[in-house]
């Protein structure tokens, strides 16, 4: 019989995420129902409904925006041979290492009323719009965020078989309309993976949206917890957020309760890739460059710039320090990615191992549920049992040992870690999981039958197979973490800061140019990330095949 | 002496009874073939012998010692049985070799003689270095069995090996496969929902339908005596006929007198003569002649009979639609009516 470990980690994870769940649900419950509707009345009659509206607006804009980039980019990427494809397939994805807010830092010194642009165009007596406002935070964000859509349409696009690409051709369907009707339609679970991906992290953006003053639920819930210090308001509005993300979820399930989109026939015909031609071809390669030139270099040419123009008043203490928090970003990124891909590892064993059990495929997806609360909300909801736990430590040894231990845990990077697997574990898992069930489960059974323990299977069949998904899967939560602000800032360790948390301080005054520094840093530390990223999403395809 | 031992297994899957009691034997050098349609529980009676699923009731006995029973289950890896796939699933990231090699303690060095004495029995020399995915699909099939065959068990089990393989590769890799097994000396059991694959690989077939055993004999048994006629459907072409139509038929009528006259009557295609006659002395006109190559399937519509039958005949006649020939019965079995 299998052992019980093996029910170890779907519990494990599954716990994490009720911790912030219950929290915030309890914090309802324990509210006497006048108070309640006092608060609300006050909140509604206030800026609850501007919030709303912000809040929609920005998730509905971002997640259109990088849906129609991301896989508009992946379905010429795929289909079609044009100059330059062979580096602007992989280009496509270095925006990822671009956080929304420092593009959003360097938008607003050129772009912003003062900045260099609006000033020179005033000077030859044209206007331009004013960048804080929701349009300029959709662009902004959608431009750093199209990449996870694309990874994802990109695969989906792929491993379509050619057969329906040729049906449509016959029924007459123009190239657009493959692409709308065939390529999206059949691709929709892998693409709806990014684009929920890409809602979740604008939901939880603190960072950008702060910068561009686009308030939001989030910057909200920041601002009632560390500015105004009322804090059953803001727990309140975590739960009004988590409400709607859940709804949100569960009306994407149900539109696609019935139909199924895998591929019926056992065997995909490939794809054969369109050779473009003339004015069309050097549209394709126009495109892309355009974004990517956007997105991402021009970005880094400004951070480059701005550093090069302050090398006299940075002092070594600067670099010393924004070393010191790269440090920290790069190792607690690390810490993260490696916790979370070993899980999902575990569990994918635990899923395999116990392939008839409900109940680990039901606590499977309440961990994975916990990509949906974004992160200030998780940081919350984890904190205050941490403090709680603190407290009860400190009475415990006060009590009986006559000495106060201090912030032992909320003084540690435990919290930290523990917020952020229960952030990002879903999308190690993904990753972790698709690479090891494309390995057939009678692959495993050849070994078991052949006398091979399940230590040897992954040593020798598993992991050289599934590496690659394995890597990609640790790079994605690597970059997110290193990206994340909110949560940082909630639940950090007192005066740890990281480069993130750096930015956010440095930007507050908004004068950009400050926040250089750090800025290019990080850009600097997620670059390999996103290069090794290039390299291993693009390979896994090929050892699967 | 007997190498395995099945006992009323019984298995479900939550609500859904798979197995509702399987019993049989399988002695040394046989080869039984577990035939029936998708469905009716014969992978998971494999899986269940093999140690990868558990049973709910009855026993399995390999070697007789109990492998599997209620809250007994021996893992795979310690039963010494060698299982070949559907899907082949020889690890790609291996050499022929070092698939091989996987089920034998040690490198591939320590045992390069007996993987080159298994590249011999499966005709493969020279192969050793090779990736799977850089050898032809029944090539790959012949490494897998090789791979179950290292170890030396006493057992394989060949869960639908051939139905990855195109059609023309299926006989031949079948026949190979065949031969390497009774070279190697051990028992077989095939798993399988092709009558041909099982007629011509096992020496014993079980015909299993909705988790049961439905009949159990050799290949000739089953397909001339099959004890219903939803196995007469199953393992080839029938007619059926009532015994007033086979009257009509038959070239020796007095073989009728003993038949119930309610009674069933099946009647394979091979089973009937077929002659041109332009007279009037005809009782059936041809229809729908589709040439196979070896022979021509014909259907011919009786006056007697509303149901048209279907023929074999000769393929160097040029037979067409509407031509009059008269029928006769030569062998026939009857299933009295429950």
């Amino acid at each position: 019989m299998p052992s019980r470990i093996w029910y170890a980690a779907p519990w494990l994870v599954a716990v994490l995420v009720m911790i912030p769940c219950s929290v915030i649900i309890g914090a309802f419950i324990t509210l006497n129902p006048g108070e309640l509707v006092e608060t609300w009345g006050h909140l509604w009659n206030t800026q609850l409904p501007q919030l709303i509206l912000n809040t929609l607006t920005l998730v509905i804009g971002v997640a259109v925006g990088s849906f129609l980039l991301g896989t508009s980019l992946a379905w010429i990427v795929v289909m079609h041979d044009f100059p330059g494809k062979w580096w602007l397939d992989g280009a496509l994805l270095l925006p990822m290492a671009i956080p929304g807010y420092v593009i959003g830092i360097v938008a607003l010194d050129h772009w912003d009323y003062s900045g260099t642009i609006p000033t020179a165009l005033r000077s030859i007596e044209l206007g331009f719009p004013d960048i804080r406002s929701s349009w300029a935070v959709i662009m902004a964000m959608s431009l750093v965020l199209y990449p996870y859509i694309y990874i994802a349409a990109r695969t989906a696009f792929r491993e379509q078989s050619q057969t329906y690409i040729d049906l449509a051709k016959t029924h007459g369907l123009s190239s657009f309309q493959t692409y709308w009707q065939v390529g999206i339609r059949l691709g929709r679970p892998t693409i709806m993976a990014g684009v929920a991906l890409v809602v979740m992290e604008t939901l939880a953006d603190l960072g950008t949206v702060s910068i561009f003053a686009f308030d939001t639920m989030t910057t909200a819930i920041y601002e009632t917890w560390f500015g105004l210090f009322q804090r059953q308001t803001a727990i309140q509005l975590c739960g009004a957020v988590m409400l709607f993300v859940f709804l949100l979820f569960y009306v994407e399930r149900l539109t696609r309760r019935r139909s199924r989109h895998d591929q019926l026939s056992g065997k995909a015909k490939p794809i054969t890739v369109t050779r473009l031609k003339g004015r069309v071809a050097w549209l394709a390669t126009a495109y892309p460059f355009a974004i990517v030139a956007f997105a991402f270099v021009y970005p880094l040419v400004t951070l480059i710039v701005w550093n090069v123009q302050r090398l006299d008043q940075q002092t070594v203490r600067d670099y010393w320090n924004t070393t010191e928090q790269a440090f920290n970003s790069v190792s607690i990124a690390l810490l993260a990615a490696v916790i979370i891909v070993a899980i999902s590892i575990f569990i994918c064993y635990s899923r395999r191992i116990l392939s008839q059990s409900r109940l680990v495929n039901t606590l499977t997806m309440l961990g994975v549920s916990g990509f949906v609360l974004p992160g200030t909300i998780i940081a919350l909801g984890v904190m205050i049992p941490l403090v709680w736990l603190d407290n009860m430590l400190n009475m415990v040894s006060e009590r009986f040992f006559d000495r106060t231990l201090g912030l032992v845990i909320t003084g540690s990077i435990a919290g930290l870690l523990i917020a952020h697997t229960i952030r990002f574990f879903a999308v190690g898992f993904y990753f972790t999981d698709a690479g090891l069930s494309k390995i057939s489960p009678s692959m495993d059974n050849a070994g078991q039958a052949l006398g091979a323990s399940w230590g040897r299977i992954f040593r020798v069949v598993h992991l050289p197979l599934a590496r690659g998904s394995f890597l990609v899967g640790g790079l994605i939560v690597f970059i997110d973490v290193c990206k994340e602000m909110a949560a940082t800032l909630v639940i950090r360790p007192f005066g740890v800061d990281t480069l993130a948390t750096k930015i956010w301080e440095l930007s507050a005054e908004s004068y950009w140019k400050d926040a250089a520094l750090p800025s290019l840093f990080i850009v600097l530390v997620m670059l390999p990330a996103v290069i090794l990223l290039i390299k291993f999403s693009a390979r896994t395809r090929n050892a699967s095949a | 002496m007997r190498v395995l031992s099945c006992d009323t297994v019984k298995k479900s899957f939550g609500e859904n009874p798979v197995l509702r009691g399987v019993s049989f034997d399988l002695a040394e050098h046989e080869f039984v073939c577990l035939l029936g349609p998708s469905g009716c529980g014969k992978t998971t009676l494999l899986r269940i012998i093999a140690g990868l699923e558990a049973l709910d009731d009855g026993q399995v006995t390999l070697n007789d010692a109990a492998v599997s029973a209620r809250g007994l289950l021996v893992p795979p890896q310690e039963r010494g049985i060698g299982l070949v796939f559907q899907d082949v699933a020889l690890f790609p990231n291996m050499t022929v070799s070092q698939n091989i090699a996987f089920g034998l303690q040690g490198s591939v060095k320590t045992h390069s003689r007996r993987i080159d004495e298994l590249l011999e029995l499966i005709n493969l020399e020279g192969y050793q270095n090779r990736y799977p995915f850089e050898i032809s699909g029944g090539q790959q099939q012949r490494v897998a069995l090789a791979r179950a065959l290292a170890p030396s068990p006493r057992l394989i089990m060949l869960d639908e090996p051939f139905s990855s393989l195109d059609a023309q590769l299926r006989t031949q890799v079948r026949d190979e496969l065949h031969r390497v097994l009774r070279d190697a000396g051990v028992s077989a059991i095939l798993v399988t929902h092709d009558q041909s694959e099982a007629f011509g690989f096992a020496d014993r077939v079980l015909v299993i339908c909705d988790g049961c055993v439905v009949q159990e004999g050799t290949p000739e048994d089953i397909y001339h005596a099959p004890a219903s006629p939803w196995i007469a459907g199953f393992v080839g072409v029938s007619n059926f006929l009532t015994v007033e139509a086979l009257q009509a038929l038959a070239s020796d009528p007095t073989a009728l007198s003993g038949v119930n006259p309610n009674a069933k009557i099946l009647v394979r295609p091979e089973d009937i003569s077929i002659a041109l006659r332009d007279g009037t002395d005809h009782n059936a006109i041809i229809d729908q002649p589709r040439f196979a190559g070896d022979h021509v399937d014909l259907v011919a519509h009786l006056a007697s009979c509303k149901t048209p039958l279907h023929l074999i005949a000769n393929h160097h006649t040029k037979w067409q639609a509407g031509q009059t020939v008269e029928l006769k019965v030569t062998r026939f079995r009857a299933f009295s009516e429950e």
